[in-house]
């Protein structure tokens, strides 16, 4: 139960015929008369807890897109409900309006629309639905709270995939190319076509030039063999969920672009043939997308990743030889997306790299911070120049971290959040290239 | 299309009340106790100090009781049309702390009674009745104590030693009795009129002490019929001046009353929440520059100069590296030289500013690592020169 603004007004208003009168009878009338407004108001408004409600949502929606949550009011009482309808959603469900007017004749059923941008990735909820409704004066009101919960999937925005087609036509020219510097095992046989100038006079094949060549010819058809990056490798990728993942970089948490770029990287390497598969792990799988292919990869990435936030402990490195092993025993590009600091604080990651290198070919791709790098230029007073000592320190540590991971054998990339995913696609593209899957 | 809602969280009225019923209960019984207790306690008596009513230690009823006891007529006046009433041929005891009676009253009240006894009357009681005597308020006994008389009051002499304490007067030369301070008195008579300065001798709890029974027996049953008058806020005398109740229109009190209604009316509109909060989980916000940030508040905080140069040195070295061509693995001597070479500057003062000066102060932390920069600087120019 509750009151309106009408009601205060009302209340208020008495002091004039008190003052009028000067009468203090006046006053118990004029309160009576209020409590009974308010009584009849109250007795006379619709019930709210006969309110049916229904709800129209979709399941998922990529986060910054808006997408519009129905609720279907079916009043089951005699009276007709006029008032507000509060839909319970989460704040960061982003819903454009809390409160809706209704006017819900008995028995029938109206539709209130209210949109949603959610601005958190996740699993975005809503509890309850709370009506009030007012009476024919709109003194008074009543007002119930009905279990309504709903969900809504937040799915990471994906914000990379405007590097997507530069970076698949890099792919197709390396398909068919001739001239591969590095002949090695990734890259296969793929036709025989005619020589044209510019092509790799290495890559002619003379046995096929013999065959061609008529002999009434005036000269011969020069033949090249042309290879095309092999196929159907394996890659795995890494998300590290532990405490290192939570931090943030240029308001952007880790996790966040660690997704972006698995995401882009996906999607670069299912159209270039290759397997994908995705665990995310910091003392447990956090969730793993394995065996998908095609347009059904990117979907249940999405889906996987949306609800897993960094938990506060310390990543175990030592199990991820073995979460690779559980995922292909064959040699596969296996990405490890974590975060390069303090040499102290790699040692977990730096204990496993000798295990996984020897089988597999091994990128770690990091996050830098640009105002770590901004930092050591600012060197005007003595705290800006203590400042850019630090900050220079932690590049230092990073170098160290990187050196030590080349030196066991691990490519590194890091970038700031914007770069971080075209980076990594590029090397993907530069190792594929370079036969090296 | 989800599951439709039908459950209500909302409690009905009557589920409401079922909810709360055991703490409608607890609190009813708790005040019915409490009410209880009071009644018991209080024995419905009157709990002002020197009420004939009162059986607390503050209260007189002892000595009333042990007065009419001896035949004595001792009635209690509500008010002061009663104790006017009554007084003729009485004794009238006053005892007035909250000055209720003006000194028209105090006239009328000695010239209706046969004596007038005042307790702890203060100046302005005395300037109507006896302006001889003065209070002084800084000989005022806190403590108790055992006083001898040294007068010849008839009552001071059945009393002999009392045992006393409170407001004490100036006679201005005049006898009076106990001398509490020198020469200020707590008993004196002059005329009609006995002022009492302390309480003790009428009080149920101090009545026993020294002769303060015999004392209190002897001044208030002298004349054979006593009037006990405690006067209360009603014995005002409310002709002389408009009262502010009597100042403000008559239609004030409804109307801020009303006003203070619609402003409660008001909070329950603006203060009733709509539903209950929806509760989320926040994100940690824990930005990847914090510990770059608190190693430079540690850096700055113990003027680690030498670890803060090192630091500045050895970026600027591997950046020299890098824009000179030189391989990961080159010394610092190498570096130093290349540079020499490219600057065509003396590798000995190089070796100085990328090595071995130590800075003495802060100043010259921050001198050299300008000198780094403009080093940076220049091999930046030279090598984009070449």
């Amino acid at each position: 139960m509750t009151v309106s603004g009408w009601f205060v007004l009302l209340v208020a208003l008495g002091v004039v015929p008190i003052v009028a009168t000067g009468e203090p009878l006046v006053f118990f009338a004029w309160l009576a008369l209020c409590v009974v407004l308010g009584a009849v108001d109250l007795a006379l408004a619709g019930s709210p807890r006969r309110v049916g409600i229904e709800r129209q949502l979709p399941t998922r929606v990529r986060l910054g897109e808006t997408v519009e949550s129905t609720l279907l009011l079916t009043n089951r009482g005699t009276r007709t409900i006029r008032g507000i309808v509060r839909d319970g959603w989460q704040p960061s469900a982003g819903a454009a309006t809390a409160r809706a007017r209704v006017d819900l004749p008995a028995g029938e059923r109206r539709a209130v629309t209210i949109p949603l941008t959610p601005f958190r990735r996740g699993e975005r909820r809503a509890m309850h639905v709370t009506v009030r409704s007012f009476g024919p004066l709109r003194l008074a009101a009543r007002q119930a709270t009905i279990d309504a919960p709903a969900a809504i999937r937040v799915l990471p925005p994906f914000h990379a995939r405007r590097h997507l087609p530069s970076r698949l036509a890099r792919l197709r020219e390396l398909d068919g190319r001739t001239a591969v510097m590095v002949r090695g095992q990734g890259t296969e046989f793929d036709s025989l076509r005619e020589y044209v100038r510019g092509d790799d006079v290495r890559s002619i094949d003379w046995r096929a030039t013999a065959r061609r060549t008529a002999p009434d010819a005036a000269g011969p058809t020069l033949v090249v063999r042309t290879w095309r990056p092999e196929r159907d490798r394996r890659v795995v990728i890494i998300q590290d969920t532990g405490r290192t993942a939570a931090a943030r970089i240029a308001d952007e948490p880790r996790i966040d672009t660690g997704f972006e770029a698995a995401l882009l990287l996906s999607a670069l390497a299912s159209r270039a043939g290759d397997r994908v598969d995705f665990a995310m792990w910091d003392r447990r799988v956090r969730g793993r997308v394995q065996g998908a292919v095609g347009a059904e990869l990117l979907s249940r990435l999405v889906d996987t990743m949306a609800p897993v936030e960094p938990e506060l402990l310390e990543t175990d490195w030592s199990a991820v030889p073995a979460l690779v092993r559980e995922i292909t025993s064959r040699h596969a590009l296996v990405v490890l997306l974590t975060a390069i600091d303090a040499p102290g604080a790699s040692r977990g990651l730096l204990s496993i790299m000798g295990q996984l290198t020897r089988t597999h070919t091994v990128v770690v791709a990091s996050v830098t911070d640009p105002a770590v790098l901004e930092a050591t230029k600012q060197r005007r007073d003595r705290a800006e120049v203590y400042r850019a000592a630090a900050a220079e320190r932690a590049l230092l540590d990073t170098a160290r971290v990187s050196a030590a991971l080349r030196q066991l054998g691990a490519e590194v990339v890091t970038g700031a959040p914007a770069d971080l995913p075209p980076a990594l696609a590029d090397r993907y593209i530069a190792l594929k290239a370079a036969g090296r899957l | 299309m989800s599951a439709p809602g039908t459950t209500v969280s909302t409690p009905t009225v009557r589920a409401g009340l079922r909810r709360v019923r055991f703490w409608i209960i607890a609190v009813t019984f708790l005040l019915v106790v409490a009410v209880a207790t009071l009644l018991l306690t209080t024995g419905g008596g009157d709990g002002s100090p020197l009420s004939p009513e009162n059986p607390a230690p503050e209260g007189s009823r002892a000595v009333v009781e042990v007065l009419r006891d001896e035949g004595v007529d001792v009635s209690g006046a509500a008010s002061f049309e009663q104790a006017i009433r009554e007084a003729s041929g009485a004794d009238v005891l006053v005892y007035d702390p909250n000055n209720f009676l003006d000194d028209a009253r105090f006239d009328e009240l000695a010239d209706a009674s046969a004596r007038l006894i005042l307790v702890q009357p203060d100046d302005t009681d005395l300037a109507a009745l006896a302006p001889e005597l003065d209070e002084d308020e800084d000989a005022f006994a806190p403590e108790p104590e055992a006083v001898e008389p040294g007068c010849a009051l008839g009552a001071a002499e059945d009393g002999g030693t009392l045992w006393l304490d409170g407001t004490v007067y100036d006679t201005g030369g005049a006898s009076g009795c106990y001398e509490l301070a020198d020469d200020r008195f707590s008993v004196v008579e002059t005329g009609d009129t006995v002022v009492l300065g302390s309480l003790l001798p009428l009080q149920n709890d101090s009545i026993v002490r020294e002769g303060n029974a015999a004392f209190a027996l002897s001044l208030l049953g002298r004349s054979g019929r006593l009037v006990w008058y405690l006067p209360s806020p009603l014995d005002v005398d409310i002709a002389e001046a408009p009262t502010l109740g009597e100042l403000t229109p008559q239609w004030l009190p409804p109307a801020s009353g009303l006003l203070v209604l619609a402003g409660i009316a008001a909070m329950v509109w603006r203060g009733r929440r709509f539903g209950p909060l929806v509760v989320e989980n926040l994100p940690v916000v824990v930005k990847s520059s914090e510990t770059m940030e608190g190693r430079a508040r540690l850096y700055e905080n113990s003027s680690a100069r030498t670890r803060a140069l090192d630091a500045l040195r050895l970026g600027t070295l591997e950046r020299l590296a890098g824009r000179l061509g030189l391989p990961r693995s080159a010394g610092v001597d190498e570096i130093v030289a290349a540079t020499a070479r490219v600057l065509g500057t003396d590798a000995a003062g190089l070796r100085q500013l990328l090595v071995d000066r130590a800075p003495e102060h802060d100043a010259d932390l921050v001198a050299l690592s300008d000198e780094l920069l403009r080093l940076e600087r220049a091999v930046e120019q030279a090598t984009r020169a070449h």
